[in-house]
């Protein structure tokens, strides 16, 4: 759960993003600690002796605060100093950070190095007692944190001002006997922190909510498990976007494998899309997909753009590299499977990109890479351009045509390219180059010369570029004057390479790139002061971008975590994060849908009519947009009539939990219980409603009575056997046997009329009751009955309203909240009932707004 | 938890999208096409810079000074021909159906507006598999105007953005501006239809109130998508079933009761377009299958896209196969049928419940016509009408304009493609309160580029018709300066040079549409501004442009 408790420090102070800032004018100016160790009993009175002089002579200054209190505190400390004779002293320097967890039976002084300025400190606590408590606290520069500012399980932050900081500052946690904390992820840093500019969050701001939030919009959600979220979250921010973000091709910690995983060969293999493609399609591979249903999904099946969602979905791998292979070979540098893009170029394109960002090699070769690609020469027909005075002849040999002048370029091309390369790999319009036109873009049309992509009998088109220097422009026909700059080389790659770094310092790129970047990956709302961050940021990399630098700083920076965001997501964006949710294991990434298992994606994309992977619905301009998926009311419908499909196999197929055979013959069952971690013991409606709605959206914004009540109507109401016996066996094969709010009150209404006033969840779940009431006798319903179900309220009337039935809804809320949804019964079948209610939870979460962005 | 502020009910249903529009609507609408109430504007985009210049070409001439030997010259990479200007002469021939202005051809009443009367005797030629476009504009129902720029910088994504905001003045980072098709549903108290996959930029409205509304800023809440007319719409529960055996009526009854909770409180910004979308989809989705439970698609218009009717069985026109293939078999009529057919079948459909969705602007977009190579392909292949040949532009040239040539355009026993289909199912009253803008973002040079393509320009043909057009020619068809472009190859990129802004074209066509809401939607032509005014070839040249 995000870490938004507020910290109330006994004293002056402000409240600062969600953490309270002590100004500490009331605290002693020294303390105990600095200095002190355990090195003998002498060197401990002398302490104490200086203590308490320095506790007195504190008092005076500081009368706000008990002279009593914090003589008895201090004294309290350097007794069970003396007694127990523990190691009790930590020295914390700034930007120190002490992961080793501690465990703490008595006493621990920690000297808080603070330098001339605003610090924060924060490490993360357990303990054997519920926290907050009396028998454990902590005291900063004397000052006993009470209250809202008590210590709490998990991760803590205490700002330390300025202007509070004394000489020697000191944090003490006090543990009184039979009580143990355990102390980890220690650390004290600067209250305000920058990356390339940017404002970065800190310790105190970076919560479970950031860390959510960067999964979504960069890592289509990831496949990390709460557990791991919870780290990260009490990490440093700039530590733990290291570990969330990078471009390796396996990622154990964002996409970690499920427990107990069947499939786990994609936690080691199958990084890049080539070889991805060649195991999905292989016919050998251990895979759950059927062997006549893979060549469909191989490289020349006709499924080819569903594998790619596999490899979004798929455990062990890395989902932020598939999203940034996808934003550059889909948006930013796309090509088209529509204009003659073979697809082994378009693999080969999107494996050459992404292991140059793996390389980390500066952005401006990254673009080079593809530049240079057989997919983009396929796409932008460049690889005709030719100076046309020259030709190769039948054996190879480079020969002057009939007549031709040998000094020039006749060129004959076209200038598609020679534009886009400016203006769609970096943002140069050339808006205030009036020669834009007529040089730069003429002679990078001649610049791109003698780039043919060879055919190749029974392969196809090349998927490399062959740089022949005998049609292309020679640096002897004369320079080739492109952005201010002449450019030579021996090849067209040559000058590519010779291009690339003037091209990313260009103004233009420098003004639009950032600015691209960030908007089409995470921002529908940037205001001209957030542009003109990024444009900052971009350049403060130097003429060496780190693409990945980049976003990490981004990632981690106000820009991204304040109230102004706004992150619409595409239709792909959402579809592949929706089967993230969904999914927890490889079974269902393999088969996606395909086979019984695991939620589709295809449908998705399709249903949205978003167009399809590798073939982006504007061409080299890229796929659907974030705002055109927002701003389609059928995108909106089609997502809203899958989770709420018309037939009833159609739903059962979309939220599939049980498989009979689809596990290479044997059965699949879906555990919800492999990734939701029990709480107190078990697994109630309101703890699973509240952890799905983090699962999904990210934050709690918005889970609010209105929503509660549906989900734990959902995942509570669980309909009980006849007493002394069981559901006749007809009625245990039903499937998805849940019930709605409203279902509900319409069996409380039916019992009502035939006379019953006892109506609680058990008597409405009881055989008697959901058996027998509001049914559909004689092929209707009464009334009564279809008033209960189209019985409408808001949230207001939840929480407050008096006339029936809300006094009783809360209360039957309340129940269901407490009901245990089941997913640790031994019982098979009510343990798949009790799977299938999450499942039935997380499509009704998937149909509210809250899904469609990330934003406030 | 959380708590949401409850929404007082006035300021919900302001923020109710599209509901604006319709004051006082009936919910007892009939299965009917209810007659066009209001004047309406249809917008097609073709986006990707068309090259009209390919299907609205000079006269071939032997004369190596004319314009009409220079062009073909130029030329006949992009029209896959042969060096030979025999071949250059067989295409004109064949290819194009002459008109001579003032002669051969023309018809008396079609406007010809160009400076010193230049236009007069050029003969130019419409491609002639744009048979209803060729009958439209001799019906005097289409204006060619000619030389008119959108976007002036040859970038694709800022030119279309400163067609869709008919604002000339718009940089790369003002996407946050409304579109001239919003601004004039807005101006007429009406809704902006997007019938495409999304809603482009030209459909967004402005902040503000007809007549006093902020163009730079945007509020959909007058924009209303119809992307599957046939079947937009939530699911329901349905009470005939039993509820205990049907988990999906169970899903769909806690959402409908969810949203109708969540519409009383106030979300975050972020959210609150999808909460809208549920309620206009719900909404607008049962009151158009109401209007449309009876009323059949048009066959013509069914065979755009499919050629079977809802039975399976094979679509007739007059007992005969409408496009039948080698061995006799149904093909559907156009290449892109999927897109365009179901923007035309949207199109027919949002008409047929005009008066429900209070329509004034219907947005709709072809694209593809970024020709760079191949602009013309496979002509050997004669079977014109195959739907699966890759014929480059011309495809899409076809599925717009296409229709069996004769003298009646609305004749509903020929072989229709987009438009024509439309235009034939539907009768002269309806037509009467129609215009069609149609309009690229840019034009492409006039040289072809040697990889059978040609290369971004400016100045363009944009189309307006209706049946309410002064039809003609706008504009000099040919200008004389383009004649000693093509030979200067000290010009590397020569093109169309743009003498007419869009916005005195557009506000004329506005006014028209709801009158005085020209310079409403397009500010520059106000007498009052004091910035930089767009141009014009001729002034006053528009000023008849409408009936």
């Amino acid at each position: 759960m995000p870490k938004t408790q507020t910290r109330t420090v006994k004293g002056k102070g402000f409240f600062y993003k969600n953490v309270w800032i002590s100004q500490c004018a009331d605290v002693p100016t020294a303390t105990i600690n600095k200095g002190f160790h355990p090195i003998g009993f002498l060197t401990k009175l002398i302490t104490l002796a200086l203590f308490l002089f320095l506790t007195f002579a504190a008092n005076s200054l500081y009368a706000q605060v008990s002279l009593d209190q914090r003589k008895m505190a201090a004294v309290m400390v350097i007794i069970k100093t003396l007694l127990l004779e523990e190691e009790t002293n930590i020295s914390l320097a700034l930007n120190g950070y002490q992961s080793t967890p501690r465990s703490i039976s008595n006493l621990l002084n920690i000297d808080l190095d603070t330098q001339s300025q605003d610090v924060e400190f924060c490490f993360v606590v357990s303990a054997n007692i519920p926290l907050p408590n009396e028998a454990i606290t902590l005291t900063i520069n004397g000052a006993q944190q009470l209250g809202d500012s008590s210590l709490v399980t998990g991760e803590n932050c205490y700002s330390i001002p300025l202007a509070s900081q004394q000489q020697d500052n000191t944090a003490v946690f006090n543990v009184q006997s039979g009580a143990l904390l355990n102390i980890s992820h220690m650390g004290i840093d600067p209250s305000s922190q920058s990356f390339l500019g940017l404002t970065s969050l800190t310790r105190s701001s970076w919560d479970e909510r950031a860390v959510r939030k960067v999964l979504k919009v960069f890592a289509f959600g990831g496949h990390a498990r709460s557990e791991q979220i919870a780290l990260w979250a009490n990490m440093r921010p700039r530590d733990a976007i290291e570990q969330m973000l990078n471009f390796d091709q396996h990622n154990a910690r964002l996409s970690p494998l499920t427990v107990g995983e069947r499939y786990a060969e994609p936690a080691t293999s199958h990084g890049t899309i080539t070889e991805f493609y060649d195991h999905i399609g292989s016919q050998t591979a251990d895979t759950p997909i059927p062997l006549p249903e893979r060549e469909y999904l191989g490289t020349d099946g006709y499924r080819f753009p569903s594998t790619f969602g596999r490899m979004v979905v798929m455990r062990g791998l890395n989902p932020f590299r598939q999203r940034i292979g996808f934003f550059e070979t889909n948006y930013h540098m796309a090509t088209n499977r529509s204009a003659n893009v073979e697809r082994r170029q378009m693999l080969r394109y999107y494996d050459d990109i992404m292991a140059a960002h793996e390389q980390r090699v500066p952005y401006h070769e990254v673009i080079g890479v593809a530049a240079k690609s057989a997919a983009v020469a396929m796409q932008y027909g460049h690889r005709r351009n030719i100076c046309r005075n020259y030709y190769i002849n039948s054996e190879g040999e480079c020969r002057l045509g009939w007549q031709a002048d040998p000094n020039s370029c006749e060129f004959e091309g076209n200038a598609d390219f020679a534009r886009e390369i400016h203006q769609l790999f970096y943002g140069i319009f050339g808006t205030n180059d009036p020669t834009h036109e007529d040089v730069t873009i003429e002679n990078t049309a001649r610049m791109l010369t003698g780039m043919d992509v060879e055919f190749i009998e029974d392969f196809g088109f090349s998927t490399e570029v062959d740089f022949n220097t005998c049609q292309h422009h020679r640096d002897s026909f004369g320079p080739l004057r492109i952005l201010g700059q002449d450019i030579s080389g021996m090849d067209a790659a040559e000058k590519i390479d010779r291009l690339m770094p003037i091209s990313i310092q260009h103004e233009e790129s420098l003004f639009n790139l950032p600015v691209y970047i960030i908007s089409t990956l995470a921002d529908n709302n940037l205001t001209e002061i957030k542009r003109s961050q990024l444009r900052a940021a971009w350049a403060a990399l130097g003429a060496n971008k780190d693409f990945l630098t980049f976003i990490h700083a981004y990632a981690i920076s106000d820009l991204l975590h304040d109230l102004d965001h706004v992150k619409f997501f595409s239709s792909f964006e959402r579809a592949y994060y929706q089967a993230n949710k969904f999914n927890i294991d490889n079974i269902e990434a393999y088969l996606s849908n395909d086979g019984r298992a695991g939620r589709g994606f295809d449908a998705v994309i399709e249903g949205d009519n978003a167009g399809e992977v590798f073939r982006p619905l504007h061409n080299v301009f890229g796929g659907q947009t974030s705002l055109e998926a927002s701003d389609s009311a059928l995108v909106f419908e089609r997502n809203y009539n899958r989770n709420a499909t018309r037939e009833s196999w159609q739903f059962r197929a979309e939220l599939p939990s049980y498989c009979r055979d689809c596990d290479q013959g044997l059965p699949w069952f879906k555990e919800w219980s492999k990734v939701i971690p029990q709480q107190n013991g078990g697994y109630s409606a309101g703890y699973v409603a509240e952890w799905l709605w983090m699962h999904v959206v990210g934050n709690l914004d918005n889970f609010t009575e209105l929503e509660r009540s549906q989900l734990v109507a959902i995942l509570g109401a669980v309909r009980l056997p006849p007493v002394g016996g069981e559901e006749p066996s007809w009625r245990l094969d039903d499937e998805y046997t849940y019930f709605d709010l409203n279902g509900l009150l319409c069996i409380r209404e039916d019992r009502i009329d035939q006379g019953f006033a006892n109506n609680s969840l058990a008597d409405l779940m009881s055989y008697e009751g959901w058996d027998e009431y509001c049914r559909h006798n004689n092929g209707a319903y009464s009334q009564i009955e279809v008033d209960a179900f189209n019985f409408t309220f808001t949230g207001q009337q939840l929480r407050d309203s008096d006339e029936d039935p809300f006094p009783y809804f809360r209360s039957l809320i309340d129940e269901l909240a407490a009901a245990e949804v089941g997913l640790d019964q031994t019982d098979d079948i009510r343990r798949r009932r009790a799977n299938e209610r999450v499942q039935a939870a997380l499509a009704f979460i998937f149909a509210t707004p809250f899904v469609f962005a990330e934003g406030q | 938890m959380n708590r949401r502020q409850f929404l007082h009910t006035a300021l919900c249903s302001s923020l109710v999208y599209g509901f604006g529009g319709i004051p006082g609507i009936s919910r007892d609408s009939f299965a009917a096409f209810e007659p066009v109430q209001e004047k309406l504007l249809v917008n097609l985009f073709l986006s990707g810079g068309p090259d009209i210049r390919h299907f609205i070409v000079p006269a071939y001439d032997s004369n190596p000074d004319s314009v009409g030997n220079k062009y073909w010259k130029h030329r006949w990479r992009a029209h896959n021909l042969s060096e030979d200007p025999a071949t250059w002469q067989q295409r004109w021939e064949t290819d194009f159906y002459p008109i001579t202005v003032g002669g051969e051809n023309w018809n008396s009443g079609l406007a010809n507006i160009a400076p010193d009367n230049r236009n007069n005797g050029v003969t130019f030629g419409i491609w002639r598999h744009a048979g209803w476009l060729i009958d439209m504009f001799r019906a005097g129902n289409v204006a060619m105007v000619c030389n008119v720029a959108g976007g002036r910088d040859r970038a694709h994504d800022l030119s279309s953005l400163k067609m869709h905001q008919g604002n000339l003045l718009s940089g790369i980072n003002d996407a946050d501006r409304s579109g001239w098709g919003g601004r004039l549903a807005r101006s007429a108290n009406g809704n902006s239809i997007a019938i495409t996959n999304s809603p482009l930029p030209f459909t967004f409205g402005p902040v503000g109130t007809p007549g006093n509304y902020n163009p730079d800023a945007i509020d959909n809440q007058f924009l209303v998508s119809v992307q599957n007319s046939r079947e937009m719409g939530l699911n329901e529960a349905n009470l005939d079933d039993d509820q205990l055996y049907r988990p999906q009526h169970r899903m769909a009854r806690a959402l409908k009761n969810y949203y109708q909770g969540l519409r009383q409180e106030e979300i975050g910004n972020t959210y609150e377009k999808f909460r809208d979308h549920e309620q206009k989809v719900r909404f607008f989705g049962e009151l158009i299958r109401d209007r449309l439970s009876d009323l059949p698609e048009p066959d013509l218009i069914r065979l755009l896209r499919t050629t079977q009717d809802e039975n399976n069985q094979d679509i007739l026109i007059n007992g005969q196969i409408a496009n039948p293939g080698g061995d006799g078999e149904s093909r559907r009529i156009l290449h892109s049928g999927y897109n365009f057919g179901s923007q035309i079948r949207n199109l027919y459909d949002v008409l047929a419940a005009n008066d429900l969705l209070n329509v004034r602007t219907v947005s709709m977009e072809y694209g593809g016509w970024d020709s760079h190579g191949d602009q013309r392909q496979n002509e050997a292949n004669p079977d014109i009408n195959d739907p699966n040949v890759q014929r480059g532009i011309e495809n899409g040239f076809k599925d717009i304009f296409g229709g069996q040539f004769g003298e009646n355009p609305n004749d509903s026993n020929a072989l229709h493609s987009g438009f024509s289909s439309l235009w034939a199912s539907l009768n002269t009253v309806d037509r009467q309160k129609i215009v069609l803008t149609i309009s690229g973002e840019f034009g492409r040079q006039i040289r072809d580029n040697g990889d059978a393509g040609t290369d971004h320009g400016v100045g363009n043909i944009m189309f307006i018709i209706g049946d309410e057009v002064n039809g003609g020619i706008y504009g000099e068809l040919f200008q004389d300066a383009e004649v000693d472009k093509y030979d200067n190859l000290a010009l590397r990129t020569p093109d169309i040079e743009g003498l007419t802004d869009l916005d005195p074209l557009f506000a004329r066509v506005c006014d028209w549409v709801q009158p005085s809401s020209g310079t409403q939607v397009f500010p520059r032509t106000n007498g009052s501004y004091s910035g930089v005014t767009p141009i014009q070839e001729i002034s006053g040249m528009f000023s008849n442009l409408m009936v």
